[in-house]
């Protein structure tokens, strides 16, 4: 049988199952520029795409970043996210709720903050280029007030395969009103061409 | 007595509604309660330095942005035209840039909003100080020095809500 194919198929099978209704078309000119998938529910859009290192590398250096800090960078799996409240009532941005596992369901390493701060301590990266990175990161805990959208990238070590991704957003001012859970599973770490 | 009613009613409605329009803000901007604006010293391109704590008595409203953020790139504009029609009647604008080189913020203010100048956080360590939500991020100062209102991500400065709520802005008033 034809693997590639299969993988492709399988992809699209996957992508089809998400348990989120998908819809193509953007809302406003941000989520347009973003790009990727788009899932809506419960007036919450969450819209992913899996970034490649060498896109990433270039993003960075383009910025005038030190070599050692992008090769450490080019390491990770980036994924960005953009999420927007079209809610009443707050929704809660909490990366403590989403998990990430690989195809065999293991749990997938998320690289947070403190591991780059360390890294970067490590490789003496100056301030300037710490602060724009911190602000390329999504946060790790958000309150999203109508209309607002939260953008940034997750960091994961690498895995191959597809990766499952489950993000709870619990609402209300108190995050006691229902939680909006999506899963999708149609995302993989991009690696550069051999 | 229903009559009587209906006339007290008829008679407050036009203040109601005033009061009303009053607390009314555009989408995405918020009320906040109010706290002392975090130091914010900083010189722009050409060394003119900018001190936060000297603007008492006037509405500020100090914008945080980067070139690499793509709702910066789209609210910048907005923001020039607004800035560029009528400043009198607006809140003074500090842009601050965030951890951008200086080639950086010349390319880009000078294709997005030429007339506007903007100080610089080279290392991007005032910015932290503010902690805002993300980038673009707006904050309005009152004349007394505290951050009042906040707007979330970019917004359509240009559009009319918008231009109410900058042109209401003033010292001894707010919306």
């Amino acid at each position: 049988m034809n693997r590639p194919l299969v993988v492709v198929g399988l992809s699209i099978a996957l992508s089809a199952c998400a348990a989120t209704p998908v819809v193509n078309k953007p809302s406003s000119e941000e989520e347009r520029v973003f790009g990727g998938a788009i899932h809506r529910q419960d007036g919450l859009v969450l819209r992913y795409r899996a970034r490649a290192p060498e896109g990433m590398a270039a993003f960075y250096l383009g910025r005038g970043f030190p070599k050692t800090a992008v090769d450490e960078a080019r390491q990770a799996c980036f994924i960005s996210f953009y999420v927007r409240n079209e809610r009443p009532d707050k929704v809660w941005f909490d990366l403590s709720r989403w998990s990430f596992t690989d195809r065999n369901g293991q749990p997938i390493r998320r690289l947070t903050r403190p591991h780059w701060d360390q890294r970067w301590e490590r490789l003496k990266v100056p301030m300037r280029f710490r602060a724009t990175f911190g602000w390329t990161m999504a946060p790790e805990l958000r309150d999203l007030h109508t209309s607002e959208p939260v953008a940034g990238n997750v960091t994961l070590v690498p895995v191959p395969g597809p990766i499952r991704v489950i993000a709870e957003f619990p609402t209300g001012e108190n995050r006691d009103g229902p939680v909006i859970r999506f899963q999708f599973e149609g995302l993989s770490c991009p690696r550069d061409p051999a | 007595m229903k009559r009587l009613l209906l006339s007290i009613v008829l008679f407050l409605s036009p203040g109601l509604v005033a009061v009303q329009a009053e607390n009314e803000l555009p989408t995405g901007v918020i009320r906040l309660k109010p706290y002392p604006a975090p130091p914010l010293r900083l010189a722009d391109m050409d060394g003119q330095v900018t001190d936060l704590s000297r603007l008492r008595g006037q509405w500020v409203l100090v914008h945080f942005w980067a070139g690499w953020c793509v709702p910066c790139r789209r609210e910048l504009p907005a923001l020039a035209r607004v800035f560029k029609d009528r400043p009198e009647r607006l809140p003074r604008l500090v842009m601050v840039n965030t951890a951008d080189t200086e080639d950086e913020v010349f390319a880009f203010l000078g294709k997005l909003a030429p007339d506007q100048a903007t100080l610089l956080d080279k290392d991007g360590q005032v910015t932290e100080r503010w902690k805002p939500r993300g980038l673009p991020a707006s904050y309005f100062v009152d004349p007394e020095g505290r951050v009042r209102y906040l707007a979330l991500g970019g917004r359509p400065w240009d559009h009319p809500p918008y231009r109410r709520f900058l042109e209401a802005l003033k010292p001894g008033k707010a919306p």
